[in-house]
Order: C-alpha cells, then sequence, then structure tokens
C-alpha cells in the first residue's frame, strides 16, 4: 500500500490508541497471547482499511469494533457475525428490566451500605469476575468503566441500539457486583450479621 | 429497616417518587449521561436524601475498584514494536 498523507494520519490517530485496544482485547480473549495476536490483527486490518475510516469520528471506538468483530470470528469460526449480534440483541430488549434496589446493596445494607468491601477484593479476583462476563456484557462494560466511552459510542462500536448498551451494562454490572459480592462474603471482607443471641447480649 | 422505609416510600401511587426516580436513574447518573438539568435534580436527591445516598455510595466504589483493576495492563513493547514494524512493511510493500 502506497505510503500516503492519509495513511501517515494513521500513526497520529490510531497508534495512540494500542494500549487502550490492548486492554480491552485482553478481556476479551483471556491469555495475553491471545490478546496480542488480536492487537496485532486489529491494527494491520485498522491500516489496510484507514481510507474507510470517516475522519473525525470516533478512532477508538471503530478499532474495538474491529477487534471484537475479530475476536467474535475466531470464537464463532464460521458462525455468522449478524446472527451472534442478532440473538445476543434479542434477549437484551429496550428494558434492562431489574429492580431499583440493587441486590447487593439490599443484602449488606445492614453492615457495609456504602459497599466499601468492593476496595478489599485485589485485581486478580475483580479481573477474573470480569472475564467470566458473557461476552456481550464484558464488552460494553470494558469500553464504559476502562474507556469511558459514552453509551452512543459504545453504541457505535458494538452496532447495536443505545437501549441495549444500557442494558448489558446494567446486567453486567450487577452480575458482576453479585459474584463480587459473594466472594467477600467468602474471604471475611464483610462484617458478618450478628446473631440474635449476641445482640440481645445473652448470657449466663 | 432501611429496606422498609424504601418499601414504604415506593407506595403504591401513579407518580414515581423521587427516590425511585433518583435509583432507576442511578446508572446514567454515574456514568454522565443525564442532561443537565436531570443530573442537577438527582443529584439534589442524594445529597438530602439518606436512604438513596448509600447507593451512590456504593456505586462508585463498586465502579471504582472495577476501574482501578482494568486499568493496569499496558501494551507490551515488545508487541508495540511489532506492530509498527508490521505497519512499516505494509509501507514498503505498497
Amino acid at each position: 500500500m502506497t505510503d500516503t498523507p492519509e495513511k501517515r494520519g494513521f500513526e497520529e490517530e490510531a497508534l495512540p490508541y494500542m494500549d487502550a485496544v490492548y486492554r480491552f482485547a485482553l478481556r476479551l480473549a483471556g491469555t495475553p497471547d491471545q490478546a496480542e495476536d488480536l492487537v496485532q490483527e486489529t491494527f494491520l486490518r485498522a491500516y489496510r482499511s484507514w481510507d474507510q475510516y470517516t475522519a473525525g469520528t470516533n478512532v477508538r471506538s471503530w478499532l474495538f469494533t474491529i477487534c471484537r468483530n475479530l475476536f467474535l470470528r475466531q470464537r464463532e469460526r464460521g458462525q455468522r457475525h449478524q446472527e451472534i449480534v442478532s440473538k445476543e440483541s434479542a434477549r437484551d430488549g429496550e428494558n434492562s428490566g431489574g429492580s431499583v434496589i440493587n441486590p447487593v446493596w439490599a443484602s449488606t445494607a445492614d453492615r457495609d451500605p456504602e459497599g466499601r468491601f468492593f476496595a478489599s477484593i485485589v485485581d486478580e479476583e475483580v479481573l477474573r469476575a470480569i472475564d467470566d462476563l458473557p461476552e456481550d456484557y464484558r464488552s460494553a462494560l470494558v469500553m464504559s468503566d476502562l474507556e469511558g466511552l459514552s453509551y452512543q459510542e459504545i453504541s457505535d462500536a458494538l452496532e447495536v441500539p443505545v437501549g441495549t448498551v444500557k442494558s448489558r451494562l446494567f446486567r453486567g454490572r450487577r452480575q458482576l457486583q453479585a459474584v463480587l459480592y459473594e466472594y467477600a462474603l467468602e474471604m471475611g471482607y464483610i462484617p458478618p450479621r450478628p446473631t440474635p443471641g449476641a445482640e440481645a447480649g445473652g448470657g449466663a | 429497616m432501611i429496606l422498609d422505609s424504601i418499601r414504604r416510600l415506593f407506595g403504591s401511587g401513579a407518580r414515581p417518587n423521587p427516590c425511585e426516580q433518583a435509583l432507576s436513574s442511578l446508572q446514567e447518573f454515574v456514568d454522565g449521561e443525564l442532561d443537565d438539568a436531570a443530573r442537577q435534580e438527582v443529584e439534589a436527591h442524594f445529597r438530602k436524601c439518606t436512604n438513596c445516598s448509600p447507593h451512590l455510595s456504593m456505586e462508585e466504589e463498586f465502579r471504582r475498584r472495577v476501574q482501578e483493576a482494568l486499568q493496569k495492563p499496558r501494551c507490551p513493547d515488545a508487541l508495540r514494536s511489532r506492530i509498527m514494524g508490521l505497519i512499516e512493511e505494509e509501507k514498503a510493500s505498497g
């Protein structure tokens, strides 16, 4: 491919997002080796199709779209991407469908209402819980919480409606909170509920 | 006790009460997706409502923890060099 001014723009606009794409790829692929392959392929594809990129639109979203599509293609081995997207979108709907009261909050309201137990959980456990989320929840959550993309930017990257983005974020976060809550309980990061006998100060 | 008071607040009225409105907007509020008027209204409610403010605190604590964990990895230097090399090869082959 000829080195043109447009291609030189790729280095200025796209390459600075290599860290962001790597972090995203790591959460998609799960292992550093697979993430590296994914990142490498993403940037090569992006460079080759740079003339298809519309200047002034969100480069990061565009790169995430390429990365995710590559990952899904590798994962499904021939199953068409649109089938995956439409299957995943069909179960999301516009409504996040959850109660306004967070079940994790309800469980800890009497002991740790502000969720301080989250701070006790090590990075590896948080990342493991994120990696265990369904891919569509995980992608939306990483784009939002790691990269600060807006709902519209995530919608563009995932090629789904904004309502679906909100639903995936809501469900993904609730699921993640529930997993981290269970882990925190196991590890004793959440104070136990006082037993009725202890509250009464009973004893002979 | 906290749950009981929130349940009483929700009641059976057709119009959502301020607590329900604020809590149902919690995700958008923390994500910065509310317009100015809605954001100010929700922010004011969380500031004064002692039943709802712990929900906001928990959500912020949770987001902070997730962001900290996600931000750690950086693209390895060897990968960065490899990608730059491949792009240079693409340029040269054109």
